[in-house]
Formats: structure tokens, sequence, C-alpha cells
């Protein structure tokens, strides 16, 4: 192998920050931050103003599993996500395909199921009662999300908005169990277009995010400093 | 510090043959080298222990090269590479029967750099397929047909034009 030897101007700049640093914990480690964070909102939920009224009627399964199943779908998104965020493990684009097209089927799968099994519940003004229900839910996402792209920086993302997008759907579906669990309407119109309309907004956000991340570090580049995490 | 000089002289000379092939600018990929040796002290906590260092390190070199493409506007020039550009690292034995070095670099730089990375990264730099997956971000088969098919590319355009 043919050695080389280190230019002074980047010995110089090595030299500044020999500080010892703390490998980064796996991914799912890293996550369990943002799901401390749901699971907070989660007791606060049940202290203010207790599950939905029709609880009892969906029972343990229709209530709490559709939750937790999409608590644990958002989890893993993040996961995902965070992992996506180290050089070098940056996974198939068929496989981050696939992890959005499952959150979808479990964000939908339980629409349906409480659909299927809920009463119908007058909603007043469907619009007022939309938009509020989309407005508390990406209000409850954004938290996790700027949680989960500040963890993504601080590695190395490679593809910064396939990991924002990853993040976005992932503190979404957080959300989601959440409102799931707030909100009393089962009407399959209104949880797909409000509910899973604010899932797809976090998305949103989320590309947006790690588009902005990417601007940032190219325009760090292009003045000579380069971008630290 | 001695442990940086020491991944800096075993990486160096590699990672700048792939960037070199990448950049088709000399003085471009110097500076995208030193990007990425900063880059990689400064992103030291996001190596994971027990993983091998390769794709940790070409991830991060093709990162910034990315970076400081779209942060210069640079529009790829298709330009022969010099005698000078050619990597320092080996293109292993059994490589070198179906194709040497530097007929290797002169072809990538004729077929495009897009349709030739995945060869770059197993022929030039030596990683396998399944780092090169983590790389670039696609499965493992993926990256084995792109480098079968940038491969047969390659025959096709050096040969002439003969299939």
């Amino acid at each position: 192998m043919t050695g080389a030897s280190l230019p002074p101007e980047l010995r110089r700049l090595v030299e500044q920050d020999l500080s010892p640093v703390r490998p980064l914990p796996p991914p799912w480690v890293r996550a369990l931050v943002v799901l401390a964070w749901a699971v907070a909102v989660l007791l606060a939920v049940l202290v203010v103003g207790g599950v939905r009224a029709d609880a009892g009627e969906l029972g343990v399964l229709g209530a709490w599993g559709g939750a937790v199943l999409e608590i644990l779908a958002g989890f893993a998104l993040i996961a995902l996500a965070l992992r996506e965020a180290v050089p070098g493990a940056a996974l198939p684009r068929a496989s981050l395909a696939g992890a959005l097209l499952a959150a979808a089927l479990v964000a939908a799968a339980t629409a349906v199921f409480t659909w299927v099994r809920a009463a119908p519940v007058a909603s007043g003004c469907p619009l007022t009662a939309g938009m509020s229900c989309f407005a508390m839910e990406f209000t409850m996402g954004v938290p996790a999300l700027a949680v989960t792209v500040l963890l993504a920086v601080r590695a190395l993302p490679v593809r910064p908005r396939w990991a924002g997008v990853l993040g976005g759907v992932g503190s979404g579906l957080l959300a989601d169990g959440l409102q799931h669990l707030i909100c009393p309407v089962s009407d399959l119109s209104h949880v797909l277009v409000w509910h899973v309309g604010a899932i797809v907004g976090l998305g949103c956000a989320g590309w947006l995010a790690g588009w902005g991340v990417e601007r940032w570090r190219a325009r760090s580049l292009g003045r000579g400093t380069p971008w630290a995490p | 510090m001695t442990a940086f000089e020491a991944l800096y002289s075993a990486l160096a000379p590699p990672l700048l043959g792939y960037l070199r092939a990448l950049t088709r600018d000399t003085s471009v990929a110097d500076d995208v080298l030193q990007d990425t040796f900063l880059q990689m002290h400064r992103a030291r906590h996001t190596f994971r222990r027990g993983y091998p260092v390769k794709p940790w390190a070409y991830a991060i070199a093709r990162n910034v090269f990315l970076m400081h493409r779209r942060a210069r506007g640079r529009r790829e020039r298709r330009e022969m590479l010099a005698e000078e550009a050619l990597p320092e690292s080996p293109v292993r034995a059994a490589d070198a029967e179906i194709i040497d070095r530097e007929t290797l670099l002169r072809g990538v730089a004729l077929v495009g750099r897009e349709r030739c990375e995945e060869l770059l990264l197993h022929h030039v730099a030596g990683l396998s397929f399944r780092e090169i997956a983590g790389v670039l971000g696609i499965s493992e088969g993926a990256a084995k047909v792109r480098a079968h098919r940038a491969m047969a590319e390659l025959k096709r355009v050096l040969g002439g034009g003969r299939s």
C-alpha cells in the first residue's frame, strides 16, 4: 500500500478538535428518544382528557391495539431513518419504498378496523372537525420530526431527503396512533383524509427538512467551511 | 493524531483515485479529498465499531463529492483521464485479466460516471458488492447487475463498437 502524508492544512484543522467522542448508539436506541416523547404525550392525554368516548365499544384491540400498532410502526420508520443517516449503511430504495408502503397499510388497516367496529358519531361540521384533527395531529408530530431530524443530522445522512421522509412519516404514524386514542370520529373519509393527510403532511415536512439540510451542507462546503455534524 | 495519520496514509491514495474518477479534475479531487477527511474526522462518532472502514469512508467521500458538485453547480465534463489521475490502488489480479486499470478508467470517462460507479467501487476501490450496496443505497443484486452492465458497456465502447 502506498502511504500518503497528511497535508499541513488538514493536520491543523484536525488538531483543533481532538476531543474524544462517544460512538453513535444503534438507530433503534436513538429512536427510543422519540418513542419516549410519544409515551409522555400519551400519558398527558390520559391525565388531561382521557381516551375517546367509544373506547369501551371498540374494545382493547380496537382502541389500544390500533394505537400501539401505529406507534410501533412509527418507531420502526424512525429507526430506519436514523439508520439511513449513517454513512455506509444506506438502505436500498426498494426497502425504503416498502417501508413507506407498509406504513400506509398500517394506517389504512387501523382506520378500516375502527370504522367497521365503531358506531357512527356526528362530528358537527366535517370540515371544521377534520381541520381540527389535522392541526392537532400535525402539531403532535412536529416535535417528533424535529428530534428525528436533529438525530439524523448528528450522523451524516448521505440522502437527507430520504431520511427526512422516513422520519416524517414515522413521526406522523406516532402522532396518528395518539390521535386514534383521542378523536371520537371513526368515519372512514374523515380518518383517511385528515388523519392520513397529517401523516402525508409530516412526510412532506420531513422531505423539506432533508432538502434544507442538503442545501445548508452544500453552502457550507461552498464557503470552504465543511459542514460538521 | 497518529491514528488519523495512519487512516490517511492507508485510505488517501485509493480515495483520491475514486474521487478523480468522479470529478475528472485533479485539483477538485484534491479539494474533495481534504474535505472528505475533515468530514471523516468530524463524523468519527458515526463509525460503527467492528464494521469495515472502507464503506463508511467511501460513503462520506461520495457524499462530499455530491455536495461539492451541488455547491459549485459544476457540470460534469467528459474528458479523458490523464495519466496523473489514475488511482494508486492496484486492480486485483483476477480483474486485471479482464481489463487493465488504465483501460478501465479511460472507459469510465467514455461511458460516464453514473453508469460505472459500481464498477469503480468494485474493481478500483476493492469493495464487495454488499459494501457497495451500503455506500450507494441500492441492493446487493442491483449493484452486481449494474456492474455487469457497465462492464459490458465498457467492453463495447473500448472494443470500437463491437458487441
